[in-house]
């Protein structure tokens, strides 16, 4: 069974600069992943840094999930090619670098470098299984060396780790590497990210986004729950020193940002959005806020598109969305397209985000029977593991995928404008009230 | 000028010797190493339709010019085996001189002048006055050849009898000599006058109108056609010029193929060969291989051979420059295969040789140079021979490429060489008249080949040497790499097996039975640890060969293969050698054991984390060692896990056998 441990104490106990350690962002199981092209081992990264840094350690990295000319490979999981739901089946796709690339990677490695310990990390619980075989081809090819597991996955569901890992040592704990930087020195200059993840919390912001542009980096993503926080000042003050750097560049070579979550419309003020725009955000994602009755803020959201307007921002629907999350408890069907309607009339794009409790939480603990906490790969969101609460089915919540897309679905740049006062409203709403779709009684007439 | 009559046919047969283009340009390279120049300058015209060659050897007199670059066979430097001032042999034999070019372009400019003295002698019938001038047939204005002609001697012949006569007797004005008194005479006296004429302040510039003489009907009589070239004598007046020697020709109208070979653009993609490359620089390439330049030799070349290509007796224009294309100022060096890192030469005993030959007249050094792959660029392959420092047509096997066949014609890719013919191979008896061939039957020659490649029956020679090196080379080598995959193959099942396992006891139906297995530790082998141990190793072969195997721990590479001392080193820790697989937190060895064929197929032993493989299994003989190897694991686990339960053991086992890693 593996050693638990805490992070901090397990590294000021086992290393020192004779070590060598060998960081691995995992390839990802999942049916579905659509943001898979801003996957990046934040935490790795960091702790690489601190490693190198603090502890003199010699660190490499291999990160399954860099993107190859801008993608990140699919292929089928050949071991398992599909996931049921029921009686629904859903393709199971391996993402990111195969395993055959890993050992050839191995095989140029291994030579010259042997590491002394191997650094896993895990961004869900859920996609344990890629980790597990990642364990396992690791275990068999570089033997009789440690295999650390970080991150959610140990941390989250240490009990199923300990079983199905196969790891020596899992970290429960998280440990907080927010001031240290992403050391993207830890990849070789062809297998570099074209973009940096960066954390809010970081007190020197400004240097890493310097750093970073030196080494050829020009898209930065912030991954925080909660990018403004309640207290916008603290954001604001974080903005200034990057707007510095951001307008010292010319206007082609700029740093460009990518708020893909932690925007809440309420904390979207004229404030925050002026001051985003002038850091030159090119995408903004707004969380789904609704009110404690249940239903859309619309307040925030009106409020937010005005800021929006009066920053000065024009970007295209792909890049200013709002999203409307679904595979809550309480999901109710009529609910969630009134939402996701009001959405696109104010936001202008609509993009459904998935829910899936994290172990632990209030929700998790409170519908856990529910759940197949032993299957722990069927609470990937996509898998909509509450719908047995909320009475759902997987089903429905795909016809929600297929009405977003087609609400989205854009001509020359515009979508279906299905408000008015275009004349395509009406003429869409007498279509759906006289039912123009049905045949109905109609006479057969005979074609002799 | 007049030139001596000859079938225009036959010009323009002989004028076709030389092909492509830059053999026949090498001749006027070779013209100016016989005239011992140390400084050659070519500039290729931007648009390609002219070149201009200048060099600083000792320049021509008109004299010169007529007899040696516009007669046909009218060159003295036939005399067999004559050397330079400089010590240099010469090239030029045939006295095809300005043929060279002539299908080349459509015009030939000379621009010459030299610091020699001319010395010569006309015979004419006695008479009282006698206008030297009228006898030399040359271009010259009386009043300039009058001022630089000196008599130095005049004799009388009578019946085969010469007396000279005294300097009182005759007078020399300018270009009349005149009888000071009466000489006795018949008519079969005859008058000899030497004479020395000073043309170190004259320049002669030619051209010759390649189109116009090619174009001449078959036999028109040259002789009778003045047209064709033209000469101009001029006298300098710089008098800084007077001590300068020089040729400057100038090849002009380009033919318009020749213009289109040049222009040829680099092949797009990755590209090996020089025949890919632009025009200009296959030119320029391809002029390096052939002219009298220093090699430059790439290092480990250079340590190895560098003595024996650097021969006192191989002589070489000190500098020449090339201006063309993308090139300027280019020192050209001969370029041999491993010049500026192209290629990785192996230097071992096994695969080159030395050529060192001295017999009956012919020496010969140089070496031959056998490698495990093929050579690019492909213009290397084949050994090149030089005759006074002259390549000889294109690099080749002096024959020995129509008697081979299969694996040993294969290796002629892999072989490259130099050999340097120092003494021997005459030019007029052994080189036909381009210089692109040896005339077989010259005894040189088939000494030459006969070192190099044996008898001519069966392989043979310095040549036979190396391709039996790199055949056995090629075995062992392609051994190995044999050797290694199946290790990596074998590595494969062990992991697709070390995976299945572990996959399925993590999330199927079947994880609670192979827990349950896997930590049972008092399962144990009954019949198979008992037996002797099977060495699934080395490949027969090797054995053939003599080379040893030996561990190397810490190998950079998959492999080290020592030929010359017949070893192969493998790092047996690396994790393709290893038998150890990973099930469920422990590591489980593999043992073959030399079964009896009713013996199981295999055994697990979880007390002893081991599991024996039956390799004497009959089972064997159906499959290959990866099927093997995961079929008996994967079988012999199922019957233990799903005792009693046939559907599920076939379940599990295929199960297993269908996971890949």
């Amino acid at each position: 069974m593996p050693e638990h441990v805490l992070c901090q104490d397990y590294i000021r106990g086992n290393y020192s600069s004779r070590d060598k350690l060998l960081l691995i962002n995992p390839p990802v199981i999942e049916i579905r992943y659509p943001w898979v092209k801003w996957n990046q081992p934040l935490d790795l990264l960091k702790l690489g840094g601190y490693l190198k840094s603090e502890i003199g350690c010699d660190v490499r990295i291999f990160d399954f999930m860099v993107p190859r000319n801008g993608k990140v490979a699919r292929k089928t999981y050949k071991n398992e090619p599909e996931i049921f739901l029921g009686d629904t089946s859903y393709p199971l796709w391996h993402y990111g670098k195969s395993f055959e690339d890993f050992h050839k990677y191995l095989d140029c490695l291994l030579p010259l470098w042997v590491p002394t310990e191997i650094w896993i990390t895990s961004l869900t619980s859920y996609w344990w299984k890629g980790i597990c075989q990642l364990v396992l081809n690791i275990k068999n090819r570089i033997q009789d060396k440690r295999a650390v597991l970080y991150g959610n996955y140990p941390r989250l569901e240490p009990a199923h780790a300990d079983v199905n890992s196969f790891a020596d040592i899992l970290i429960t704990d998280s440990v907080d590497l927010s001031q240290y930087h992403a050391d993207f020195e830890l990849y070789d200059t062809e297998n570099r990210p074209s973009f940096c993840a960066l954390d809010i919390r970081c007190d020197s912001l400004a240097a890493e986004i310097n750093e970073k542009m030196n080494l050829g980096v020009r898209d930065f993503v912030l991954f925080n729950d909660n990018i403004i926080e309640s207290n916008s000042t603290n954001f604001l003050s974080k903005l200034d020193p990057v707007i510095e750097i951001v307008e010292s560049y010319r206007q082609a070579e700029r740093p460009r940002f990518h708020g893909i979550c932690g925007i809440y419309p309420r904390l979207f003020t004229e404030e925050v959005a002026v001051r985003m725009r002038t850091a030159n955000f090119t995408e903004i994602h707004i969380e789904y806020q609704t009110l404690e009755s249940g239903e859309l803020d619309a307040q925030a959201y009106l409020m937010a598109k005005e800021s929006y307007k009066k920053a000065g921002f024009a970007l295209s629907t792909e890049a200013f969305t709002g999203f409307v999350n679904i595979g809550l408890p309480n999901d109710n069907l009529e609910r969630i397209i009134r939402h996701a309607l009001n959405i696109l009339e104010v936001i202008g794009a609509v993009i459904p985000k998935p829910y899936t409790p994290t172990p632990g939480t209030d929700i998790y603990e409170a519908y856990k029977s529910i759940l197949e906490t032993d299957r722990i790969e069927m609470l990937s969101p996509h898998l909509f593991p509450l719908s047995a609460v909320n009475g759902v089915l997987p089903a429905d919540y795909d016809e929600l995928y297929r009405l977003m897309a087609f609400l989205n679905y854009k001509v020359r740049q515009t979508t279906f404008d299905l408000f008015p006062p275009r004349t395509g409203f009406y003429s869409f709403r007498r279509s759906l009230e006289s039912e123009i779709w049905r045949i109905g009684d109609k006479e057969i007439v005979s074609f002799d | 000028m007049r030139i001596g009559g000859i079938d225009p046919s036959i010009i323009r047969e002989l004028s076709g010797i030389y092909r492509p283009f830059v053999k026949a340009f090498k001749e006027l390279i070779s013209n100016a190493y016989d005239a011992d120049a140390d400084l050659i300058k070519i500039v290729l015209a931007q648009d390609l339709r002219s070149i201009e060659v200048y060099d600083d050897g000792v320049g021509m007199t008109p004299f010169e010019f007529k007899e040696d670059f516009t007669t046909i066979g009218g060159s003295h430097n036939r005399i067999r085996g004559e050397l330079t001032e400089k010590g240099r042999p010469k090239i030029g034999s045939k006295g095809i001189g300005f043929l060279a070019v002539a299908r080349y372009c459509s015009c030939m400019e000379i621009v010459s002048k030299t610091t020699k003295l001319y010395s010569g002698k006309i015979f004419c019938q006695m008479s009282k006055k006698v206008d030297i001038s009228g006898y030399l047939e040359l271009p010259i204005s009386r009043e300039v050849l009058s001022s630089r002609l000196r008599v130095n001697a005049v004799y009388i012949v009578r019946y085969g009898e010469k007396e000279r006569l005294s300097q009182e007797s005759y007078i020399v004005d300018g270009i009349m000599f005149e009888f000071c008194e009466y000489v006795h005479h018949d008519q079969h006296t005859t008058l000899e006058i030497h004479y020395e004429i000073n043309f170190s302040d004259i320049e002669i510039k030619a051209i010759i109108d390649f189109d116009y003489l090619l174009s001449l009907e078959n036999q028109a009589d040259l002789g009778e056609i003045d047209d064709f070239c033209t000469v101009e004598v001029n006298q300098i007046s710089d008098l800084d010029r007077v001590k300068e020697h020089y040729t400057k020709i100038t090849l002009k109208g380009l033919k318009p193929f020749v213009v289109s070979d040049l222009q040829t653009v680099k092949r797009s993609g990755n590209v090996r060969n020089m025949a890919s490359l632009d025009g200009v620089t296959q030119f320029v390439w391809e002029l390096s291989r052939c002219i009298p330049v220093e090699y430059d030799l790439p290092p480990d070349v250079g340590r190895r051979f560098g003595e024996l290509l650097k021969d006192s007796r191989l002589k070489y224009i000190k500098r020449v420059i090339f201006s063309g294309g993308v090139y300027s100022n280019l020192e050209l060096r001969r370029p041999i295969w491993g010049t500026g890192g192209i290629g990785k030469q192996n230097i071992e005993g096994d695969i080159c040789v030395e050529v060192n030959i001295c017999d009956n007249g012919l020496v010969a050094s140089g070496y031959i140079l056998g490698q495990t792959e093929a050579i690019f660029p492909a213009e290397y392959r084949g050994l090149t021979v030089r005759v006074r420092n002259v390549a000889i047509g294109q690099p080749g096997f002096l024959g020995l490429e129509k008697l081979l066949a299969g694996k040993h014609k294969a290796t002629l890719s892999q072989i490259t060489g130099e050999i340097n013919i120092l003494e021997g191979m005459d030019a007029i008896d052994a080189l036909n008249p381009g210089r692109e061939s040896f005339y077989e039957e010259n005894f040189h020659y088939k000494k030459l080949r006969e070192c190099i490649a044996g008898n001519g029956e069966s392989l043979g020679g310095l040549l036979g040497r190396v391709i039996q090196g790199v055949l056995r080379r090629s075995q062992v080598t392609s051994n190995v790499r044999e050797y290694i995959n199946r290790a990596n193959i074998r590595r494969k099942a062990l992991r697709d097996i070390s995976g299945a396992i572990n996959y399925l006891a993590t999330s199927t139906d079947f994880s609670g039975a192979l827990r349950s297995f896997f930590s049972n530790t008092e399962i144990i082998g009954k019949h198979l640890p008992e037996c002797r141990n099977y060495g699934v190793s080395l490949l027969p072969d090797f054995k053939v060969s003599n080379f040893r195997v030996e561990d190397m721990p810490g190998l950079m590479s998959d492999s080290v293969i020592d030929f010359e001392e017949q070893k192969i080193y493998f790092d047996f820790s690396q994790e393709r050698w290893s038998w150890r697989l990973y099930i469920l937190g422990k590591y489980y060895g593999i043992v073959n054991k030399a079964g009896k064929h009713n013996d199981p197929i295999c055994e697990i032993d979880t007390q002893s984390q081991k599991i024996y493989i039956n390799w004497n299994h009959p089972v064997r003989e159906q499959m290959d060692e990866k099927s093997f190897i995961k079929s008996a694991i994967a079988w012999r686990l199922a019957h233990h896990v799903c005792v009693n339960n046939i559907d599920k053991m076939m379940s599990l086992g295929l199960r297993v056998l269908s996971y890949s890693v």
